[in-house]
């Protein structure tokens, strides 16, 4: 359980009450009259910030806005052993060659040998969240630099399953990315700012709003394009130009017009970036979205008024991935979202002030309708369960909220 | 939201302002994303004198001088370009064609663009550097244009396009801003220069008049020689046909040498080639005490002599014991070289690892193991190609010989046994052979045997003393050309009409002491004309002597940092040669304005001290001071006025006064151990009018007053160093001698002992130097000189040093047993002098004239370090074209006598210094050459024309010759050992100098 918003709102019971009402209604009425699949309108930007190797500048309507830089240095992976691993390597080339090598060639090509593949440290991302009014030990800031941290450490299982085998992918976390070579990775650091003022009233919880940010900033780093090869110190080319994306743009949103002509030549046609791993999954990084419950009723993107009278907040983090082995005859790469986690985030409702009821109508420790009354927070498996069917999609039609917003925020990539 | 980023389109500022984007790998290992804002302008001048608008608007620099256009208005035309034309060289013109541009034939008004030159920079330093120097010589006109800050001609990379394109496009922009900008009425054409087919075709597309390097000087005068001048590199890569046989491995890629270097399984250093077996070389690394021997042609793997390499140990199976062959190029047909034959095996890293120890084990192991550490190169940090002279092997140049003017390839054979032969194409090939030639390597692929290279010039008949003496200056990288017009206008108005003020209140006497009443007297070799340095000594009332030691002061004549100042720190030193002196300072000043000549007023910069008759120093003074020489003797007759009884003025008394305390002072530093060593030394003195030059050949004498001169030098150097160091704690200039490694003399030490019964302590100076004199012959008195110059050889060389960068007990100089050592007394003559003159002078608070001057170099650590490697640099070659003066001239001599009366050598004596498998090495100490003695050069009792066979004692160093099937003839010798041998002068029968004449020596029977 996070914290709450911070302080309370300045909503009296009676608003509170009409607000929750208007919300448990079917479908909820909002108060900007949105669905309630709808997010508020975004703008963003990205590579903004020239010195760093990725950056995203992202506001909402209600003025608050957000700045994310990312940089990354090549730093010496601890605890190897240059000697061992450089000896690895070249036995690692000799079995290769061998035909009574014990690794079959399809489970080496499938990258399931996992112990050989040199992982990740959650500690190769640094990320340090700002803002302005705040203190820097302030309990807020560290529940939402977790909050933010957590999804780009974590991995999810999935499990493709094809004509003949059924193999579990582990997909690459953000840290597997970063790896070199067994001696070398590359460190990110990521700095997020809230530029907008953040005050009790008037802006809504900043989460959603820096996860997006994040994910922007993420999408447009670029790394240096190493020239070493294998166990080699990293040696880097010194053009800009030639860097290379961390993650490299899905195919059919390609940025530039001219490699989307080149998508229509037909299947045999590779898309410009070459594909990193075969069978492994082409991830994204992941996003983070607010969603309130009331009642039963489900509500995206909460604004500030909103949430004063949520059942429950909830944090859904949704990776994207897609499959380079199994689409590739596709035109169309989708991005497959997976649930990497869902919090409960303490509402505010939580602190309002108890609706004192009409005389006459006192019944001690009931609901009376019209009255508010703080909720408590809660929520029941099965309107959980519609939450995640709600970001994921349900079928092959209805494509999920993370979807869409993956989508719209494509858009401004493309830009 | 306000858009927070920076669109360059959409800004009203855009078009004066850009930015440029790329990576910076920081030596720590940092990669820094690096992003330069670029503000462009409009008042950076074309430089044109044709221009009438850039004058006005050039901006004037800090001392508000507007900078004068440099293109000539009348630019020379060609057939081509009759009105004449400006040049726009792209980068590989400058690559490919440096030569040219340096010619003085052809070349002039030619625009550098800054996209050129910084490109340049990245990708060869050296071409960088010579541009430069174009750049600022007046006569030749090339412009620096910074296109890249002129808002005309910037252009911004296109999306996706490369950085080579892109440079591509800013040359043609350039060239054509040029060409519109200039007035059109008398507008010369604007060439853009470029070998690059695409860019041709860019430029004639964007409407430029481009050119190739070969179609440009197609069209002008003397085309074959400057045809000959294009780089063989990069213009021949289009139309090479596929890549032949692969001779030589791959380097590895920059990143594995990296990786390598760090991990310590390669290493860095710089390859020699033996002197003896041209395939055969070595590279001192900081892992290893010894260097490890590289060899073959295989594991040279293209390094040339002097590069800097990478190099990988080899596995223990190839290790060989270093070869005890004279191999020389010119013997060896090309069908049986001796290449090693090379197994690849896998080596895992860890047995690399385990490698480097055997390595360590090896060469701690004493020399009995023969088999010692061999290694390969695996890449090339850095290249140290130079200019070569050389020969044109004429059984190269084949029978198209008489067909004229067709191109072909020849061999250009080095001077330097070293360098292999470097393939040049030519057009003048029947001009070129018997002619001294100068040449360049441009590379060496993979699949070319030898390196392939070009012609720059001729100098030359070969043997005529021009040619040689020039060949010899290039070699060793002498400066010979005379001073330019800038250094000689730093001279004294007054030239030699310079005096000392005769009024004491003249600013020159500001700060500097009247010694003219001291009896004050110089003692130099016969025949000096820049005298340094002068003494006097006289007695103190206290029983004590006062001894001075005056020295040139050169430093007030050259003030620092002007152009006669920088020009000395270029040359670094006056290089002698047997008839030829290259100054280091313009002649007014070395041989008389600065010259302590006798008779005449002269500055000088004095180190005074008072010594008790024991030859303790009590104190020392410094002072800058003017003198009156009171006489200039040679060796000889201040010896000889010396040991003449009847005279018993006070100039001889106080010359008796310096001999006999110098030879106390000489006691006292051999007791500290200071070494006593040998060079062969021999001086010529050519100004003697006999018919037999060889009579000039003159061993130097060693008498009393050489050694009387040398102590009060060392003592004087020995005093300024201590207070110079206490000033500059941190750049003082000194002078250290390092103490070389035991191993260093584990041959010669193991050669004594079997040999001689001799050991050679190597712990110490001081036991070195008892050692030495312990290795006494009786039968053979000049062995011990022999040792000594043989264990000279063993030695690290002096160098000189910035006091801040070693540590205090590193300052030691090992051959004299000095704490600390600086060169002081030779300003005339040494670059190293003249700055501690300057440190002096400041140390000792001088305020006279000059000391308005201050020179900021002084205290600048890093400036210091790169004037005393340069020093350094210069000091070594100057020694060596010293030495190769000699022998070319002991040669020259022989060759005189051998036309007068032929087949008459010269009978002296020899002693075996080396010895081969199929040769030996003997010094010829009347000569002071050494030379190779090959099996046919034995004299062998009632032998014939047979094939000599030979046996070969390595322990015992001992080697027989005889004649096929006649070994009861055999004749041996064995380290060591004198000799007879006749050493004449003969011409060469091999291709390598064909009509060079060397110095045969043959080895006489006993």
């Amino acid at each position: 359980m996070m914290p709450a918003t911070s302080t309370a709102t300045t909503l009296s019971p009676a608003e509170l009450s009409y607000l929750h009402t208007s919300l448990t209604q079917t479908p909820p009425l909002r108060p900007d009259l949105r669905s309630s699949t709808e997010f508020r309108p975004l703008r963003a930007e990205t590579d903004l910030l020239p010195t760093c190797n990725g950056s995203a500048h992202v506001s909402l309507t209600d003025g608050s806005e957000a700045l994310v830089g990312i940089k990354a240095e090549v730093h010496r992976t601890a605890g190897a052993n240059v000697t061992k691993r450089l000896d690895e390597e070249m036995r690692e080339k000799m079995s290769l060659d061998e035909p009574s090598s014990t690794i079959s060639a399809a489970a080496a090509a499938a990258g399931l040998d996992s112990n050989r593949k040199p992982r990740g440290h959650p500690d190769w991302i640094s990320l340090n969240v700002d803002i302005s009014t705040l203190r820097d030990d302030d309990a807020l800031l560290i529940f939402l630099s977790e909050m933010l941290r957590e999804p780009l450490l974590t991995t999810s299982t999935t499990t493709t399953t094809t004509t003949t085998t059924t193999t579990a992918t582990r997909s690459s976390s953000l840290a597997d990315m970063l790896v070199i070579n067994s001696n070398w990775h590359w460190h990110l650091h990521i700095d997020i700012l809230l530029l907008s003022p953040f005050t009790a009233s008037g802006t809504s919880y900043p989460l959603p709003l820096l996860s997006l940010a994040t994910h922007l900033a993420l999408r447009s780093a670029r790394l240096p394009k190493l020239k070493s090869q294998g166990e080699e110190d990293p040696l880097v080319d010194d053009d800009w130009e030639s860097s290379l994306f961390l993650f490299p743009p899905p195919p059919t949103s390609a940025r530039k017009p001219e490699s989307s002509a080149s998508g229509k030549a037909g299947p045999n046609e590779q898309h410009s970036i070459p594909p990193r791993e075969a069978g492994r999954l082409l991830t994204m990084p992941p996003i983070t979205l607010l969603v309130m419950t009331v009642n039963s009723n489900i509500i995206f993107d909460p604004s500030h008024s909103e949430l004063a009278v949520a059942d429950a907040v909830l944090a859904v983090s949704v990776s994207f991935s897609s499959d380079t082995t199994t689409h590739h005859h596709h035109h169309h790469h989708a991005q497959t979202p997976t649930l990497l986690a869902v919090r409960t985030i303490e509402t505010p409702a939580r602190d309002t002030m108890r609706g004192v009821p009409a005389a006459g109508e006192v019944v001690e420790g009931d609901l009376v309708p019209g009255v508010w009354r703080p909720r408590v927070g809660g929520v029941k498996r099965e309107v959980l369960k519609r939450v995640v069917r709600a970001v994921l999609g349900a079928s092959a039609d209805d494509s999920g909220v993370a979807r869409e917003v993956f989508d719209g925020l494509e858009a401004f990539l493309r830009s | 939201m306000k858009s927070l980023k920076r669109n360059f389109k959409s800004d009203s500022q855009s078009n004066t302002i850009s930015s440029k984007t790329f990576v910076r790998s920081t030596k720590s290992g940092k990669l820094q994303k690096v992003v330069s804002e670029i503000y462009l302008r409009s008042d950076i001048p074309c430089s044109s004198k044709l221009c009438p608008l850039c004058p006005s608007i050039a901006p004037a620099d800090a001392n508000g001088n507007v900078p004068k256009p440099i293109l000539s208005s009348r630019p020379a035309g060609t057939k081509a370009f009759p009105a004449g034309h400006y040049l726009v060289p792209d980068t590989n013109a400058f690559m490919n064609g440096m030569d040219l541009f340096e010619d003085p034939g052809a070349f002039y008004d030619v625009i550098v663009l800054q996209t050129v030159l910084e490109e340049l920079k990245n990708r060869s330093l050296p071409l960088y550097n010579r541009t430069l120097a174009l750049t600022r010589s007046e006569e030749k006109r090339f412009y620096v244009f910074f296109n890249e800050f002129r808002l005309e001609t910037y252009i911004r990379r296109n999306e996706g396009e490369s950085i080579n394109d892109r440079n591509d496009r800013a040359v043609v922009r350039a060239a054509k801003w040029y060409s519109e900008h200039l007035p059109r009425r008398k507008c010369p054409a604007v060439v853009v220069l470029t070998d690059d087919q695409a860019n041709l075709q860019k430029a004639k597309a964007g409407g430029v008049t481009a050119y190739s390097l070969r179609d440009y000087v197609s069209c002008l005068e003397n085309v074959d020689r400057l045809l000959d001048m294009i780089s063989e590199a990069r213009q021949g890569q289009e139309d090479r046909p596929q890549p032949g046989e692969l001779i030589y491995p791959e380097y590895y890629s920059n990143s594995k040498i990296l990786t390598g270097l760090k991990a310590g399984v390669l290493h860095q250093g710089i390859f020699h080639v033996s002197p003896y077996n041209y395939l055969e070389g070595t590279v001192q690394v900081a892992a290893f005490d010894r260097p490890l021997i590289i060899i073959g042609r295989e594991s040279s793997n293209r390094a040339i002599s002097g590069d800097s390499v990478v190099i990988e140990v080899l596995p223990k199976e190839q290790w060989k014991a270093p070869s005890s062959k004279i191999i020389e190029e010119e013997t060896l047909n090309q069908n049986d070289n001796p290449e090693v034959e090379e197994t690849e095996a896998v080596i895992t890293e860890k047995e690399r690892r385990a490698l480097q120890e055997e390595v360590k084990k090896a060469h701690g192991a004493p020399t009995e193991a023969r088999s010692q550490p061999t290694a390969r190169v695996v890449g090339v940090m850095k290249r140290n190609w130079r200019q070569y002279v050389g020969t044109v092997d004429p059984g190269s140049t084949g029978s198209f010989a008489s067909q004229g003017r067709k191109q072909q390839t020849v061999f250009l054979v080095p001077m330097d046994k070293r360098i292999p032969k470097i393939r040049i194409r030519t057009r003048q090939a029947d001009e070129l052979v018997g002619k001294r030639v100068v040449a360049t390597i441009d590379s060496w692929d993979r699949d070319t045997r030898y390196p392939v290279g070009h012609y720059v010039r001729s100098l030359g008949d070969l043997e005529t003393k021009g040619a040689e003496t020039e060949a010899l200056l290039l070699e060793y990288d002498v400066q010979y050309r005379p001073f330019p017009k800038t250094v000689l206008d730093c001279l004294p108005v007054e030239g030699h009409g310079w005096r000392v003020p005769a009024s004491s209140s003249d600013p020159g006497w500001i700060g500097r002491k009247d010694l003219r009443g001291l009896l004050v007297c110089s003692i130099d070799p016969p025949g000096c004309q820049d005298i340094d340095d002068a003494l006097h000594a006289r007695p103190l009332p206290n029983g004590n002597y006062e001894v001075g030691v005056h020295i040139a002061d050169v430093s007030h004549f050259v003030k620092p940092n002007n152009a006669m100042d920088e020009e000395a720190t270029a040359r670094g030193t006056t290089v002698y040669l047997v008839d030829k002196r290259i100054d280091m300072l313009p002649m007014l000043l070395g041989t008389d304005l600065c010259s302590l000549k006798p008779h005449i007023e002269r500055y000088a910069f004095s180190t005074m001290w008072e010594i008790t008759p024991d030859a303790d120093i009590v104190s020392a003074s410094f002072t800058k001071s003017v003198i009156l020489s009171r006489d200039a003797f040679s060796y000889e007759q201040a010896q000889m006025r010396i040991d003449d009884r009847n005279a018993s003025d006070d100039l001889t008394q106080s010359m008796r006064t310096l001999l006999s305390l110098s030879q106390k002072l000489r006691e006292k530093r051999m007791e500290a151990g200071a070494l006593n060593l040998s060079s062969p030394e021999v001086r010529i003195e050519t100004d003697s009018e006999t018919s037999d030059a060889l009579t000039d050949v003159k061993t130097k004498a060693s008498l009393a007053t050489n050694s009387l001169v040398e102590e009060f030098m060392l003592l004087a150097n020995t005093t300024v160093a201590k207070k110079i160091q206490s000033s500059f704690p941190q750049t003082a200039l000194l002078r250290r001698h390092a103490a070389p490694p035991a191993s260093n003399f584990a041959d010669l030490n193991d050669q004594l002992k079997r040999m001689k019964g001799f050991e050679l302590d190597v712990s110490s100076s001081k036991a070195l130097a008892d050692s030495l004199d312990k290795c006494v012959d009786l039968a053979n008195p000049f062995l011990n000189t022999l040792i000594r110059i043989m264990a000279t050889r063993c030695m690290t060389s002096a160098e000189y040093f910035c006091s801040g960068s070693h540590a205090e007990p590193e300052y030691r100089h090992y051959g004299l047993a000095s704490e600390i050592y600086t060169h002081f007394t030779s300003p005339i003559r040494r670059y190293a002098d003249l700055l501690v003159h300057r440190q002096l002078a400041y140390a000792i608070g001088y305020s006279g004239q000059g000391s308005e001057y201050v020179d900021e170099g002084l205290r600048n650590k890093s400036k210091l370090e790169g004037v005393c490697k340069n020093l350094n640099f210069r000091h070594r070659n100057a020694q060596m074209a010293g030495r190769a003066s000699i022998e070319f001239y002991v040669g020259q001599a022989l060759k005189a006598r051998g036309e007068t009366t032929p087949d008459s050598g010269i009978n002296v004596e020899g002693y075996v210094i080396r010895v081969f498998e199929n040769g030996a090495v003997v010094f010829v100490p009347r000569f002071g050459v050494e030379g190779l003695v090959r099996l046919d050069d034995f004299e062998l009792k009632g032998a014939g024309e047979g094939r000599r066979e030979s046996e070969f004692e390595i322990e015992n160093y001992r080697l027989k010759v005889w004649e096929k099937g006649r070994e009861d003839k055999a004749a041996s010798v064995e380290l060591f050992q004198k000799l007879n041998v006749r050493v004449s002068s003969e011409e060469k029968s091999g291709a390598r100098e064909k009509g060079k004449r060397r110095v045969r020596i043959v080895v006489l029977a006993s």
